[in-house]
């Protein structure tokens, strides 16, 4: 597994480089902050679908300002695990109830 | 027939040729899941929940868990493959049609109007946005033409329900940018994309070996038998996408019903 670290910088909807450079669009846009329904205030770049990744190291080379690092052998982020499973409610529910009929499977 | 058409159809009709599931009567008692969807915006929506399940998944022993929730959730939300044809009898049941740029390309920094909209969603979009900003309104006729360009350009057919039954949606996508081909083909979680009613079968001795329906497959079941120069379909891992089919100029390749082939019981 390839981990990789994106410090996004300020507007990364004129530049693009990053996300044109990745074959696997692994490295894409987020929008943080919202005007209206529609029209995006600000954009992120972050990394998804990190199993599509294969660390060719293109979006390194492609940003301008470095802000892009990978490493190999990246490991379970167990803190950020933690977060999202207490997040969500449906899923605790799930969890607490079991599988239910179907047992396990 | 798949679960679908089971629970919401008559026999014999598939769910999504069932005209009580685009019924606007239906459609408008889904204010609420519309709301929750355009408030987060698409691209966000996409974006949230890529990171939590790329997050979870990766988690020893839990991951199991949590894809087997998420495919039982999604068993209510999920999209399925539909071909062109389907598409043109769908465009027949629904009304007010009108377009918007597709969230998962939006995420890759591209606009391209290919989200498809058509039911209720014209009318609840412009309460909240009233000057009606990215969006395209298009009639019928122009809708089946700009279906045809799709099919053609290679982008395959999703049928998405903004809540099931009721059906509202028909997205154009492309890969690597469709986040449901991404769940399916990458994450293995099943219900996010189910396959369509559908399976490709080859006529051999029509096919003169010209390998445009193997760059066309976008889920990589055609391989290419390069001693007999015919392209081998793998029909259990055939989506019934229809793109090979509308790429091969001698007609080898037609779409046969899934209940009439080995592959029925696999969605």
């Amino acid at each position: 597994m390839v981990e990789i670290a994106i410090d996004s910088c300020q507007n990364p909807f004129e530049c693009k480089k990053c996300i044109q450079a990745c074959p696997f669009n692994v490295v894409a846009l987020d929008p943080v902050e919202l005007e209206s329904h529609e029209v995006v205030k600000k954009w992120k770049v972050i990394a998804i679908f990190k199993e599509l990744c294969n660390g060719c190291g293109r979006c390194v080379e492609a940003c301008p300002e470095g802000r892009i690092t990978i490493r190999e052998e990246g490991e379970v982020n167990w803190a950020r695990c933690t977060e999202l499973i207490r997040e969500d409610q449906e899923f605790q529910e799930y969890l607490e109830k079991g599988r239910g009929e179907k047992g396990l499977r | 027939m798949c679960i679908l058409c089971r629970k919401y159809s008559t026999p014999g009709v598939k769910w999504y040729f069932n005209p009580d599931n685009y019924k606007r009567d239906l459609g408008l008692t889904m204010r609420e899941a519309f709301e929750e969807l355009h408030q987060k915006r698409g691209v966000k929506w996409l974006a949230e929940n890529a990171e939590k399940v790329d997050t979870l998944l990766r988690m020893p022993l839990m991951s199991t868990m949590f894809s087997e929730y998420y495919n039982e959730k999604l068993t209510e939300i999920g999209t399925q493959v539909v071909p062109l044809d389907d598409v043109l009898r769908i465009l027949d049941l629904g009304e007010d049609f009108c377009l918007f740029p597709c969230p998962c390309r939006m995420m890759a920094g591209i606009e391209e109007y290919t989200c498809f909209h058509f039911g209720v969603t014209k009318s609840f979009y412009k309460e909240v946005v009233p000057d009606g900003k990215n969006m395209k309104e298009l009639t019928r006729e122009e809708a089946k033409i700009k279906f045809k360009e799709w099919d053609k350009a290679g982008y395959f057919h999703l049928i998405v329900p903004l809540e099931i039954p009721y059906l509202n949606n028909i997205c154009n996508c492309a890969i690597p940018y469709c986040w449901a081909w991404r769940a399916r083909m990458v994450d293995g979680l099943t219900n996010m994309l189910r396959k369509g009613e559908y399976v490709a079968m080859l006529n051999p001795d029509l096919c003169d070996g010209c390998e445009k329906c193997v760059a066309r497959c976008p889920f990589g079941a055609i391989q290419f038998d390069r001693v007999k120069k015919v392209p081998v379909i793998n029909i259990r891992q055939c989506f019934g996408c229809g793109l090979c089919e509308s790429a091969c100029k001698q007609g080898a390749i037609r779409l046969v019903d899934r209940q009439k082939t080995p592959a029925m019981d696999l969605w």
